[in-house]
């Protein structure tokens, strides 16, 4: 069990790469947005959607991360089960941090009359409906979906190589289009709107929660038979 | 005489080759070990193999006496240093040495920086900006400071020069007097380590081509050069792994008993002796198992 804890440390190490970049790309969106904001005046609030960069960039982060730690860890005597196990519990505090640093953030942007501006940077409709606890849901689910789908994506490439990361794709790719083809054949995409509609953020995201545990075992499972 | 590495028929086979043929060898504790061969012979494959880092197509592997894979016992107690080890983009060397500080349970933290000052690393810089020299030196301090009980290293030395290549094998020899343990050297400067090996592994096409005691190796080949007919009555009954013909003069280097008599026959039949060194030695058996690849070196 101290393995896995020595992988959280080398992660902690590796802090800018984790959380350095993901909340630099977010900083420099946000203050071109209040540049903005302050030019466009303060007559209608001003709604951006450049959170969702933060997002992006720790989806970013689950795809990279293997390719830089994997074969060092790999490499240096640690088992792969340590290193998932490591990687997995790094990415769940990383999650935690931000989720509960865009909570705050939310809550100063509420406070501060959308930073003098009334720009909506991280207070968004729909998404921030209900309290703060349930904000932190919402930002945790969404931040730790993306990692893992990235996680399993970088697991494929160790396993398999570029040629399994393409069919990957490849089956994904069909798989979406035949979908897309079903709904609109069957005339259906009201249906889907009418049951996505009346769900509030924390009812979705708590259904985007249930495949978190799935993505991880997938990579556990392709990360064990992978080499250094 | 305990067991650290035990194969048998050990056999790594990719989609068209075979890198590591039917290997089976003991490699015993606290000696020093040399995994000599050719670019591609599957010294590497062999010690991936070995540290679970790639898995065996067949066969079986012992490390400690148990399968290494996914074996944390066996793993801890391991180090493997290769020369396309990779670290992470934002890792400085002081990075590098603190994460192998907390993976490898025999670290010396104290001697590992002294290591790091001597070979002259600036600590801070960050790992890819490290020239290939530095590069090795990082693994070669990270091989030495993790004292494992099984300690690996795959041509550690690439880029370094001959003085850090000589402080490298001095600060092995004297850590490994202090802290005895086994280590398996892989390397092409046979004869700048050849004084270090205690024992001598040689794969050739990913077969197992010789496997002895380096000092009874050395007693045993000898060069022998006079007249063809001489050199052919000594050489007989015995192994010939090297023959070169000038004119009416063969040179031959013939593998022997290693009891000191091949020397006093040689001289009674006029013939000139001279001992031949491990590097010679492997080059002949190397291209002796490639004239005649059927033939497996049976000394």
């Amino acid at each position: 069990m101290n393995r896995t804890a020595s992988v959280v440390r080398m992660h902690w190490r590796n802090r800018v790469f984790w959380m350095g970049l993901p909340g630099m790309i977010m900083g420099i969106t946000f203050v071109v947005n209040l540049i903005i904001g302050y030019f466009i005046g303060q007559d209608e609030p001003y709604y951006t959607g450049a959170l969702c960069s933060i997002f992006i960039m720790v989806g970013v982060t689950g795809v990279m991360i293997a390719a830089q730690t994997f074969p060092f860890a790999i490499g240096f005597s640690i088992r792969r089960l340590d290193f998932f196990l490591g990687t997995a519990a790094f990415a769940v505090l990383v999650s935690v941090a931000f989720a509960a640093a865009l909570d705050i953030l939310t809550y100063v942007e509420q406070q501060s009359n959308g930073w003098g501006v009334r720009m909506h940077y991280f207070h968004l409709p729909w998404l921030s409906d209900g309290w703060a606890i349930s904000r932190f849901w919402v930002f945790l689910v969404g931040f730790l979906h993306l990692f893992f789908v990235g996680f399993v994506y970088a697991s494929v490439y160790r396993r398999f190589g570029r040629l399994g990361v393409l069919s990957l794709s490849a089956v994904l790719f069909v798989a979406g289009s035949f979908g897309t083809f079903l709904l609109t054949y069957y005339d259906q995409w009201g249906a889907l709107l009418d049951f996505f509609k009346p769900l509030t953020s924390v009812e979705l995201f708590s259904w985007a929660a249930i495949p978190i545990p799935l993505y991880a075992a997938i990579s556990y499972g392709l990360l064990r038979k992978s080499v250094a | 005489m305990s067991v650290v590495v035990e194969t048998k028929g050990l056999r790594k086979a990719y989609k068209d080759t075979v890198a590591v043929d039917n290997v089976s060898l003991k490699i015993a504790e606290n000696k020093i070990y040399g995994l000599l061969g050719r670019n591609g012979a599957g010294k590497t494959t062999l010690m991936h193999l070995m540290t679970a880092q790639q898995l065996p197509t067949s066969g079986e592997l012992k490390v400690f006496g148990e399968n290494p894979y996914e074996n944390e016992r066996v793993l801890k107690r391991t180090c493997f240093i290769k020369e396309s080890q990779k670290y992470p983009d934002t890792f400085r060397v002081k990075d590098v040495l603190e994460t192998a500080a907390d993976f490898f349970p025999g670290w010396d933290r104290e001697y590992a920086y002294s290591l790091a000052d001597e070979f002259r690393l600036p600590l801070r810089r960050g790992m890819k900006k490290l020239s290939r020299g530095m590069l090795a030196s990082v693994g070669i301090i990270v091989g030495i400071a993790s004292r494992a009980p099984l300690t690996i290293f795959d041509e550690p030395y690439l880029g370094l020069d001959a003085v850090a290549r000589s402080l490298f094998y001095d600060r092995l020899m004297e850590d490994y007097t202090e802290h005895p343990r086994t280590i398996v050297l892989s390397t092409h400067l046979i004869d700048e380590i050849s004084k270090l090996l205690e024992h001598v592994i040689l794969i050739e096409g990913g077969k197992l081509l010789l496997d002895e005691d380096a000092d009874a190796l050395r007693g045993r080949a000898i060069r022998v050069s006079g007249p063809a007919f001489k050199v052919n009555e000594f050489a007989e009954g015995r192994k010939t792994v090297h023959r070169q013909t000038l004119g009416g003069l063969v040179s031959a280097v013939v593998i022997g008993d290693g009891d000191g008599g091949d020397r006093e026959r040689a001289q009674r039949l006029g013939l000139s002796s001279e001992t031949v060194t491990l590097q010679q030695l492997v080059v002949h058996m190397t291209n002796a198992s490639n004239a005649n690849p059927e033939r497996k070196a049976e000394i």
